[in-house]
């Protein structure tokens, strides 16, 4: 069974123009100890899917339709208390927005220490021990545990999230763009230790991203999404050497490669659809250079076309 | 800790201000025409009388000698004596003040509690039936005509339901028999407390309620609100821990600025209720040209600001660990 | 620090505070004391006599200090109080000689000649405010012995009896060490005014108890009084009550409220004739309206032209419809006034003076005016009647010297402090635009019309009223005579007339009551007839007292608040 598994999650934001398609139909699943990077341009879902698995989406949101099992139980069929439970016990995050996730009035250590006690009878003394070792854990000075977050440098804002989604070593760590806010050379740091952590604490982890790179470095299993849509899903490396959707071509080519060639770097032109009213056949075909006629009257399916590797798109067929 | 050097510049801040005040009030007393003795319409005031009074004043003298006097004094300590009372205006400050002091702030803290606790729960619970009828209310109470209140309220609670004394602080029958003991005495001031501290409490806590529940709404969009969910964190916990300590700071703020603006509320509620408070007093000088008096009511009130606004400064910082001083 | 925990502490609070009154509700039910509870709008400033000038003050204080001489009640008849029988004058030295009554302190010790000579040295040594002015001629005063006094007079003065013999006499034991520290001081009269009395040393029908600051005074009955069992009037002089309970209500709507709730048994005011209806029919109230011994009264700057010129204030005098004014401003509490000495004040009252249109309609005001002026001199760019005798609108008023009558402004108290007197000042700026007269009505704060009119007498007309003129009709001369036309003097309208003055100086110095009677009802007619003031009502002293539980109020000029009501009221079986 794997630990995570999502079957056609649908999901709209409820807004004065209109309904925002933000996911549409996306699935996928993971199993424990593995890592799996969700990547795509901003605006096209990928903190939705996030927010989505640990039912903390705005009030706007609206769940159409889909199942989120965890360990083989629908979130979305549980009652608040129970999915109360799951919060950072069973599913952590690192949000993407690490300057404004801890709350400026409480001390950082304290915030940790809530999210400790929150989920088991824990004393004051051994939570605050714990504290200390997560913060050496994250190369943190365990000293400035009781300081309060606007005392912070961005990067220790970082990594005191990421150890504060360790606290409760969940089964699940979602990692949400967890360096955007970082200059390059703190990006790489994070970002290797991130994968260190994970794969010393034997965590899932669902890693998002917009920079395509930094997934191939960190993730065995890649998910692209286009405009709520997964269009391309398969493991690391039949995705960059068996690629087979054109957006996720266009994507690779916008990015400097990560086995060191050096490539001509191509932007996708044009602008991701606008998910008030996306288009009806297939959500790519404005940008495709492949396209068709059937592109724009047809959607085209999710299917496993290779084993493990999903696509969608008119012109990949099953062998 | 920099708070000490803080408050000792505040400090420095209030004195100064205080003499630009005297200053002001001295100057706005004088040039409102009228001086005490001609106002009064009595025919047997002949004008000799009038001279006499008006150099028992002071009056007599010419204004900037008055104003050096009124420097020399108040640096001196003393504040004069009133022209009405004939009393040193300290002493009838030392008699009123602690009976606005016991009404005025209970009542602003009252309210400010209930604002924030009822702003917390409707801004939490937004949209609903709840928030919309509280909301109301408040808005209600936040634009309440002061004295059609206080009357209404008298006339249902005091006089019709003849549940708490129409006004006065005590009962004098009570206080006047030997027998009663300090309990008694004590509910006595509390039964009389009760509608004008309503009447203050209904015209403040709807507008603290608005300042919370819109400054709630505010911080409910923030991001650490969601960590918080995501954490496993119990919705009171949120409610309590996360949004309501920094949605309060906004609330604290404007209680210093609020405490300023309500004293013309507190006049007339201790004018209806006669309550025997310095707000009535300030009313009564200031008709009466009684400057000693008024001065020194305004001045009063201009350092309870003063202070209750460091006050403010320093709860913020306290609240807020983001400010230092 | 937990916002919760506030909250939860707050809630238990207002339980608290929910409870604890419903528990008090229970507990405390007022019992109707021993004697009268009276709600009073203001708190006495002082139990000072030498200070109590307010209302408020004086209500209580004249309860423990008596004078020498007072009046009847109804009448006014002046009658021996202190003193025992009438002074004994002779004109050719100009010396009285007054007997006292035994009477007692309240400390027991005897009330004697010594304490009436120390008030006196007191009030002219001091020159204090008020009092001085009718001790001033008193050139000696002497105790002859321990029950005559002496006095001296520098020339024969109408007031002695009246004013002079009806001071406030306080202990002289009591008060030496206050004189003689003030003495002393920088300012001797600011320090024996600012002199705290604690426990005023009565001799009247009531002793201090206690003085709750902001709650309560509480006096009791005095058993040594020296009046009880008096008669006077018919009526024996008690007081039967135990004692009276002074309360403070801040604003008229809960007085009256507490009226009806039966926290107190008369309110010592006033009141407006809105709060009526719902007094009236309550069986319990008896509601009295009586004459106030006042006159409210526009008055002309005479200095200057137009006002200057009798047939013009004359004229303007016919304009003005009073019973309009009473009618409609006063919703009938009240009367015309003809006079400026009331007609409660029944026997200085002239009731034969000259009543400028009393019954005339509108059109025919504005004809007897028009031909007053027309008259005079004045003309008119187009008059208010036209030549069809028809009343039109006038324009372009000119004086008989041919310059044009100047905009005129006539300052009236603001309507928050006195509705009516605002509200009489528009009506005459519209009666006085009818026949062309430029006037506007300007409500004004109390402290600027009084800045205008009495300290730099620059002004045009103005709308003020006297109230407590006292029995004694001595203001009569003061209000017209020109010596008092000075900084802060009671003729701010400059009026001169010699013919006046040496009459009211005549009447100042008839010590004989039927003859100065005669010459205050000419000087009554001869200033109504000049105009400088146009008297224009009175209201009347509207009060409501609870008749279930005490009889034999003493209806009287200025309503039933008099010392007679607390010497007479009796509680009702
Ligand atoms: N609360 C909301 N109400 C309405 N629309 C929303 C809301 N949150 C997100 N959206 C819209 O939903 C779409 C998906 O947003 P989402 O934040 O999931 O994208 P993302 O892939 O995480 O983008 P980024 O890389 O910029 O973080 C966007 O078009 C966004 O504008
Ligand atoms: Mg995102």
């Amino acid at each position: 069974m794997s630990l995570l598994e999502i079957r056609n999650l649908t999901l709209h934001y409820k807004t004065t123009k209109g309904m925002v398609q933000a996911v549409d139909k996306v699935s996928f699943s993971l199993n424990r100890g593995e890592s799996m990077g969700l990547v795509g341009e901003s605006g096209c879902g990928k903190t939705s899917v996030a927010m989505g698995i640990m039912k903390i989406l705005p009030t706007n949101a609206v769940i159409i339709g889909g199942e989120i099992l965890f360990k083989g139980e629908d979130i979305l069929l549980k009652d608040d208390e129970e999915i109360r439970r799951i919060r950072w016990k069973g599913i952590s995050m690192v949000f993407q927005a690490a300057m404004n996730a801890l709350n400026p009035v409480i001390s950082v250590g304290d915030q940790i220490v809530e999210a400790i006690q929150a989920h088991g009878r824990v004393s004051e003394a051994d939570a605050w021990e714990q504290v200390r070792e997560l913060y050496s854990l994250v190369g943190l000075d365990p000293g400035r545990r009781k300081s309060y977050p606007h005392e912070y440098s961005g990067g220790m804002k970082q990594r005191a999230i990421i150890a504060m989604s360790l606290a409760c070593s969940p089964d699940l760590i979602i990692a949400d763009e967890p360096t955007t806010a970082l200059d390059v050379i703190m990006q790489d740091q994070i970002i290797q230790e991130i994968v260190a952590l994970q794969d010393r604490l034997d965590m899932a982890m669902v890693y998002i991203s917009h920079d395509i790179s930094v997934i191939a470095e960190t993730c065995s299993k890649i998910g692209v999404m286009y405009a709520g849509k997964i269009v391309e899903y398969a493991d690391a490396d039949s995705l960059f050497y068996d690629t087979l959707h054109p957006y996720t071509k266009a994507l690779l080519s916008s990015y400097p490669s990560i086995k060191g060639e050096i490539k001509r770097l191509n932007p996708i032109p044009g602008e991701p659809p606008n998910l008030l009213d996306p288009p009806v056949g297939c959500r790519f075909d404005p940008r495709c250079p492949e396209r068709e006629e059937i592109c724009n009257s047809h959607e085209p399916e999710y299917l496993e076309v290779k084993e493990g590797h999903f696509v969608a798109c008119h012109f990949v067929k099953p062998a | 800790m920099h708070l000490g050097k803080f408050i000792l510049i505040r400090a420095t801040q209030i004195v100064v201000s205080f003499f630009i005040i005297l200053t002001l009030l001295f100057v706005l007393f004088r040039v409102a025409p009228g001086d005490p003795a001609s106002m009064v319409i009595d025919p047997q005031m002949t004008p000799e009388d009038v001279e006499v009074t008006r150099a028992l004043f002071g009056l007599d003298k010419p204004l900037y000698q008055q104003y050096l006097i009124c420097l020399k004094n108040f640096v001196k300590g003393e504040f004069g004596s009133s022209f009405y009372y004939g009393k040193p205006v300290i002493e009838i400050i030392g008699e009123k003040l602690p009976n606005t002091i016991l009404l005025f702030t209970t009542s602003i803290i009252l309210s400010a509690l209930a604002g924030i606790s009822w702003g917390k729960v409707i801004a939490w619970r937004r949209g609903s039936l709840l928030d919309s009828s509280v909301t109301v209310i408040g808005l209600v109470s936040h634009t309440l005509f002061l004295p059609w209140i206080a009357l209404l309220m008298v006339w249902v609670f005091a006089y019709w339901m003849n549940l708490f004394p129409l006004s006065g602080m005590i009962t004098p029958e009570l206080w006047l028999n030997p027998e009663t003991g300090i309990t008694m005495k004590v509910l006595d001031v509390l039964h009389h407390m009760v509608l004008p501290l309503s009447v203050l409490f209904t015209i403040h806590f709807g507008g603290f309620m608005l300042i919370m529940r819109s400054s709630m709404m505010e911080t409910l969009k923030e991001d650490y609100i969601v960590t918080a969910r995501a954490k496993g964190l119990t919705e009171r916990q949120i409610r309590e821990r996360h949004a309501a300590k920094n949605a309060a700071l906004p609330v604290v703020t404007t209680l210093g600025l609020s405490l300023a603006f309500s004293i013309n509320g507190g006049a007339i509620t201790e004018t209806i209720f006669s309550w025997p408070g310095i707000g009535r007093e300030l009313v009564f000088a200031v008709s009466n040209n009684d400057y000693p008096l008024a001065q020194i009511a305004f001045l009063l009130i201009a350092a309870l600001v003063l202070v209750a606004n460091l006050v403010v400064d320093v709860l913020y910082a306290y609240l807020d660990p983001r400010i230092k001083y | 620090m937990g916002i919760g925990k506030m909250c939860r502490r707050f809630y238990r609070l207002c339980f608290i505070f929910i409870l604890v009154p419903l528990f008090l509700w229970v507990a405390i039910t007022p019992s109707h004391g021993a004697g009268i509870k009276i709600g009073m709008k203001d708190e006495p400033k002082t139990l000072n006599p030498f200070r109590a000038s307010d209302t408020w003050s004086r209500k209580v204080v004249t309860r423990f200090f008596e004078p020498l001489y007072t009046r009847e009640p109804k009448t006014h008849k002046i009658i021996p109080w202190l003193a025992e029988g009438y002074p004994e004058y002779d004109e050719a030295t100009n010396t009285a000689i007054v007997r006292l009554k035994r009477t007692k302190w309240e400390d027991g010790s005897p009330l004697t000649a010594h304490d009436v000579v120390f008030t006196g040295s007191v009030i002219r040594e001091f020159k204090v405010p008020r009092y001085y002015a009718r001790w001033r001629f008193i050139k000696e005063i002497e105790a002859l012995d321990d029950y005559r006094v002496k006095f001296v007079l520098e020339r024969p003065m109408a007031i002695f009896l009246p004013r002079t013999l009806m001071t406030f006499i306080v202990q002289k034991k009591k008060w030496e060490p206050v004189v003689t520290a003030a003495r002393k001081a920088e300012k001797p009269l600011r320090c024996l005014l600012a002199h705290e009395v604690k426990q005023p040393m009565s001799c009247g029908a009531f002793t201090f108890v206690k003085w709750a600051r902001g709650a309560y005074i509480r006096i009791e009955r005095n058993e040594n009084f020296f009046a009880t069992g008096m008669e006077i009037g018919g009526k024996k002089v008690g007081p039967y009550v135990d004692g009276v309970l002074f309360k403070f209500y801040g604003s008229m709507d809960s007085a009256i409220l507490a009226l009806k709730k039966g926290d107190i048994d008369y309110y010592w005011a006033s009141i407006q004739a809105g709060y009526l209806k719902d007094l009236e029919g309550d069986r319990r109230f008896k509601v009295f309206k009586n004459d106030k011994n006042g006159v409210y009264y526009l008055a002309f700057n005479v200095r200057k032209s137009p006002f200057s010129d009798k047939a013009f204030r004359q004229a303007v005098a016919y304009l003005i419809d009073k019973d309009f004014i009473v009618i409609r401003v006063l919703q009938n509490e009240g009367q015309r006034m003809d006079n400026i000495i009331p007609p409660g004040n029944g026997y200085w009252h002239n009731p034969d003076t000259p009543k400028f249109g009393q019954g005339m309609k509108r059109k025919e005001r504005i004809k007897k005016a028009y031909e007053i002026l027309k008259a005079a001199g004045y003309t008119w760019g187009k008059p208010p009647i036209n030549a069809k005798g028809k009343v039109v609108r006038a324009e372009g008023l000119k004086m008989p010297d041919g310059r044009e009558v100047p905009p005129l402004d006539i300052l009236t108290p603001p309507a928050d402090y006195d509705p009516h007197r605002a509200m009489a000042g528009m009506l005459v700026q519209q009666w006085l635009r009818g026949v062309g007269i430029p006037a506007s009505s300007k409500p004004s704060s109390f402290g600027s019309i009084t800045q205008q009119v009495k300290v730099k007498r620059k002004f045009d007309a103005f709308i003020l009223g006297w109230g407590r003129l006292g029995i004694d009709p001595d203001y009569l001369r003061t209000f017209f005579h020109s010596r008092e036309d000075r900084l802060y003097g009671r003729n701010p309208m400059g009026y001169h007339n010699g013919w006046y003055d040496n009459i009211a100086d005549e009447s100042a110095a008839t010590m004989d009551e039927t003859k100065r009677r005669e010459l205050i009802f000419k000087m009554q007619k001869f200033i109504v007839e000049e105009a400088p003031y146009i008297p224009l009502y009175v209201p009347y002293v509207v009060e409501a007292c609870r008749v279930d539980r005490f009889t034999g109020w003493n209806e009287d000029l200025d309503g039933v608040g008099n010392r007679w009501s607390l010497f007479f009221i009796k509680p009702a079986q």
